[in-house]
């Protein structure tokens, strides 16, 4: 992997219908804050740019050869006192290499209280791939997760944070849904009506929203690291080794061929059973759903729905028991990754 | 607030606006998706199904009330109307198409007659007297039905309460070479101050349409923003701030616009003493008490905050900003016993005689803090330049602010039910008021003439003060 690339703000192509470039105006921002990835979107003449950064870190002791190495590598780092903290997308190879975990700066979906150096990484990451607001009040929209039971004081706090990050940098921050973002970039043609998930490294979430609007947001603090940890404590490995593992290799169509991989569909079921699950009973206990006027559409984003065969594995656990309103169709974003990101800024195009 | 009802709000919130998730209902969607295939854009057709379905959302108690026959119509209405909403050059076909739509859906909708217009949602007055240009119709087929009532509202979290204290009187703590300091905290840069012309205008009575003596006396308040450049408030921005701040008074102080300037630390500098006129609300018009006042540089103060209006933004104001704002128009109020009624903001005062529009200055269109500074809702109010002078808005001021403010809607009704009753169409009674405002201007502006040697033809609306 080049690191560097990640770096890079790269234009996506078939979207006719940018805005004009007008720097005088300024660019409306999204930015998706992922447990286990930042991205951020904006549109440029030619369709929209995404740029994307690991929201991960560790430190290293520090001494002058080894900061000179990373700066001639052009490796993102800081130093904290008699550490290097590195960060971004170098920092798995370096976990791996010296066969320890990655730090991160959230947590299941939100800022990890317990993790000390959080904010200010999470900070310079953003930093580097947010540039300050060239108008002030720019708008910039940033994707959080729903409510999750007991934990709606840590998102309080978790949103906040952003919002004065953001703020700092002169923007007019907005927060958006993560499952409502997936809906805006992916359900246009369905008139922004029926089902959005996303499934990422901390979470999933899940949005329900007809015309565009939302009438039920949700979400499961499981998603891919659940997936990593628990592989990682069958096998006696580190979840980021498994992680890597899992990014590069993984077909959930194929027999797995040993352990590791065994292990690895048995939690994907896991995962994608618990999801479908949870989203069979907040449809069904959901009072407030409005009469459908059609079947809805289905779809899912999220680095966690890349592998071979998700899609696949996702219907599968749909069949397995009655659903409370039809579906029309289930698919797979094309650039999963991306996804919450183009949403987030759609909606902050529309508030602009 | 209950738990369940700020974690709605919360959910609310990232859905992005603030809409509840009651049922719409299927004919309506099938209805407004039917007009979404041309829109290319994924924003315009976010924004188009927003704003059908908010309209929807206002129109909701009344929808029962519309013969089932006729929703259809209703629907097809809100879609082609949310078409005419879309933004950017792309669009144009499809906004001239729906303009034609509208005026083809000839009416066959019956809303429930007048005395329900009265006590109807804003989107409803909205809908009736759209719908009402096109149908003499309305009154011979009203329905008698009791008054719509208000929508439950939630009741706001009360605030905290936080142990300070206010004076009961505001004096002059001390004044300085430079600086005047008020018992409320207010302190006054009065550096700058200089003397210009002497307050005198006349008014005219609405009952009578007669010019009243002339007065000198400073009556109200008219906020501005000054639209200059913007910078964030950040230390490495601290000589470009300082710099931004002092041009604009000497700017400002140049062409005598405002009596007041509040610079985006907080201070508050006047420029043009309290007997004087300012440069600021000349095409303004506005009216309270049966008076009517006409060119506001005279009987108003113009107090301009340094900023930049933002109609869909929050509050384009640093803290320090409001703190002071809310302090001075609390020293102007007491010391010159203002009527809060005549503190207001430019953008709905604004207009352009010659094409007959309002909202010819947006700034505080929209998103003026009035509570906040105490004062009562100015956008709630049935402007004058509407309600007495028939004029109108276009796509323009649809473009900056989007929806005028409530107070449009209902000026427009009370027009509607006027021309109702006088048996005249709507269009005729307006030609009618902006005849009766040329001359009314001219009149109150002959009298004032007449007795100051100065110029107090308003400055062409340019973009020059804001
Ligand atoms: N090709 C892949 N196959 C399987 N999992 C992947 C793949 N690429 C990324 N992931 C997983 O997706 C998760 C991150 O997804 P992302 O949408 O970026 O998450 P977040 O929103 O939490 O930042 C991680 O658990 C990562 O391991
Ligand atoms: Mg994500
Ligand atoms: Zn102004």
């Amino acid at each position: 992997m080049d690191d560097r690339k990640d770096h890079l703000w790269k234009v996506q192509e078939g979207s006719e219908q940018a805005a004009a470039e007008d720097p005088s105006r300024g660019t409306p921002l999204g930015v998706d804050v992922g447990t286990s990835k930042i991205v951020a979107a904006r549109r440029r003449t030619r369709g929209t740019e995404t740029s994307m950064q690991l929201n991960a870190f560790i430190p290293v002791p520090f001494s002058r050869f080894t900061e000179t190495i990373l700066g001639q590598n052009e490796i993102p780092y800081f130093r904290d006192g008699d550490e290097l903290i590195i960060f971004g997308g170098a920092t798995e190879r370096f976990a791996n290499m010296f066969n320890v975990e990655t730090r991160r700066p959230m947590a299941d979906g939100l800022l990890n209280p317990k993790e000390r150096m959080g904010t200010v990484v999470l900070e310079s990451i953003m930093r580097g791939l947010i540039p300050k607001a060239k108008v002030q009040g720019e708008v910039l929209s940033f994707s959080v997760p729903a409510a999750s039971e007991g934990r709606e004081a840590e998102l309080v706090y978790h949103e906040a944070s952003l919002r004065r990050f953001f703020e700092t940098l002169g923007y007019r921050a907005v927060a958006i849904n993560e499952g409502l973002a997936v809906i805006f970039s992916e359900l246009e043609d369905q008139n922004f009506t029926g089902i959005g998930i996303s499934c990422g490294g901390g979470m999933c979430n899940v949005a329900l929203a007809y015309l565009s609007i939302p009438s039920l947001l949700f979400g499961i603090s499981k998603g891919g690291d659940y997936i990593d940890n628990s592989v990682g404590s069958v096998v006696d490995e580190p979840a980021t080794r498994i992680k890597t593992i899992k990014e590069e290799k993984l077909d959930l169509t194929k027999a797995p061929a040993d352990k590791l991989e065994k292990a690895l569909h048995i939690y994907y079921e896991d995962l994608v059973e618990s999801l479908v699950d949870s989203i069979r009973k907040a449809v069904a206990k959901a009072d407030k759903l409005p009469r459908a006027h059609r079947p809805l559409p289905i779809v899912i984003a999220g680095g966690t729905a890349k592998p071979k065969g998700f899609k696949e594995l996702f219907e599968r656990a749909m069949k397995a028991k009655p659903f409370p309103v039809d579906i029309s169709e289930i698919r797979v974003a094309a650039d999963p990754v991306t996804a919450t990101a183009r949403g987030a800024l759609i909606a902050a195009l529309y508030e602009k | 607030m209950d738990p369940s009802a700020q974690e709605r709000r919360r959910a609310l919130e990232k859905g992005l606006v603030c809409e509840d998730p009651r049922e719409l209902s299927p004919e309506f969607a099938r209805s407004v998706e039917g007009l979404t295939r041309d829109i290319k854009d994924p924003v315009e057709r976010l924004r188009f199904l927003r704003n059908s379905t908010k309209t929807i959302r206002q129109l909701e108690d009344q929808i029962p009330k519309v013969p089932p026959a006729a929703r259809p119509l209703v629907y097809k209405y809100l879609g082609w109307r949310g078409l005419t909403m879309l933004k950017g050059d792309k669009a144009a076909g499809i906004r001239r198409v729906a303009r034609g739509k509208i005026a083809a859906l000839q009416i066959g909708i019956v809303l429930a007659g007048a005395s329900l217009l009265l006590g109807a949602s804003y989107g409803t007055l909205r809908l009736a007297t759209s719908l009402g240009r096109r149908t003499p119709t309305v009154e011979a087929r009203v329905h008698a039905e009791a008054p719509a009532k208000a929508p439950p509202r939630s009741t706001p979290t009360p605030e905290p309460e936080v142990l300070t204290q206010r004076p009961n009187s505001i004096w002059l703590v001390e004044q300085g070479r430079d600086y005047e300091l008020y018992s409320n905290g207010l302190r006054i840069d009065t550096s700058q101050r200089v003397k210009g012309t002497r307050r005198s205008y006349a008014l005219i009575d609405e009952a009578s349409g007669n010019v009243l003596p002339l007065s000198s006396e400073p009556v109200g308040i008219v906020f501005h923003t000054t639209e200059s450049d913007i910078l964030s408030l950040e230390p490495e921005n601290n000589s470009s701030l300082l710099r931004n701040s002092k041009n604009l008074v000497a700017y400002v102080k140049r062409h005598e616009f405002y009596h007041y300037l509040i610079d985006r630390f907080g201070r508050v500098y006047q420029i043009l003493n309290d007997d004087s006129r300012a440069n600021h609300a000349g095409f303004a018009v506005w009216a309270n008490a049966g008076k009517v006042y006409m060119n506001l540089n005279h009987a108003f103060f113009g107090v301009s905050f340094e900023s930049r209006f933002a109609p869909e933004g929050p509050l384009p104001l640093t803290e320090a900003q409001l703190q002071a704002g809310r302090l001075l128009t609390e020293h102007l109020v007491r010391r010159y016993d203002i009527d809060p009624k005549l503190c207001v903001a430019h953008g709905i005062v604004s207009v352009n005689p010659k094409t007959r529009k309002i909202g010819h200055h947006v700034d505080w269109a929209k998103n003026f803090p009035f509570k906040t500074f105490g004062l009562p809702d100015a956008y709630e109010v049935e402007p004058a330049s509407v309600r007495l002078f028939g004029f109108g808005y276009d796509d323009d001021l649809a473009k900056a602010i989007g929806e005028p403010w409530p107070g449009v809607f209902k000026a427009e009704a009370e027009l509607q039910k006027d021309a109702l009753k006088s048996g005249q169409s709507t269009d005729a009674l307006k030609q009618t008021l902006t005849r009766r405002f040329d001359l009314w201007f001219e009149e109150q502006s002959q009298a004032t003439k007449s007795t100051t040697s100065s110029l107090i033809t308003p400055a062409p609306a340019g973009p020059g003060v804001n």
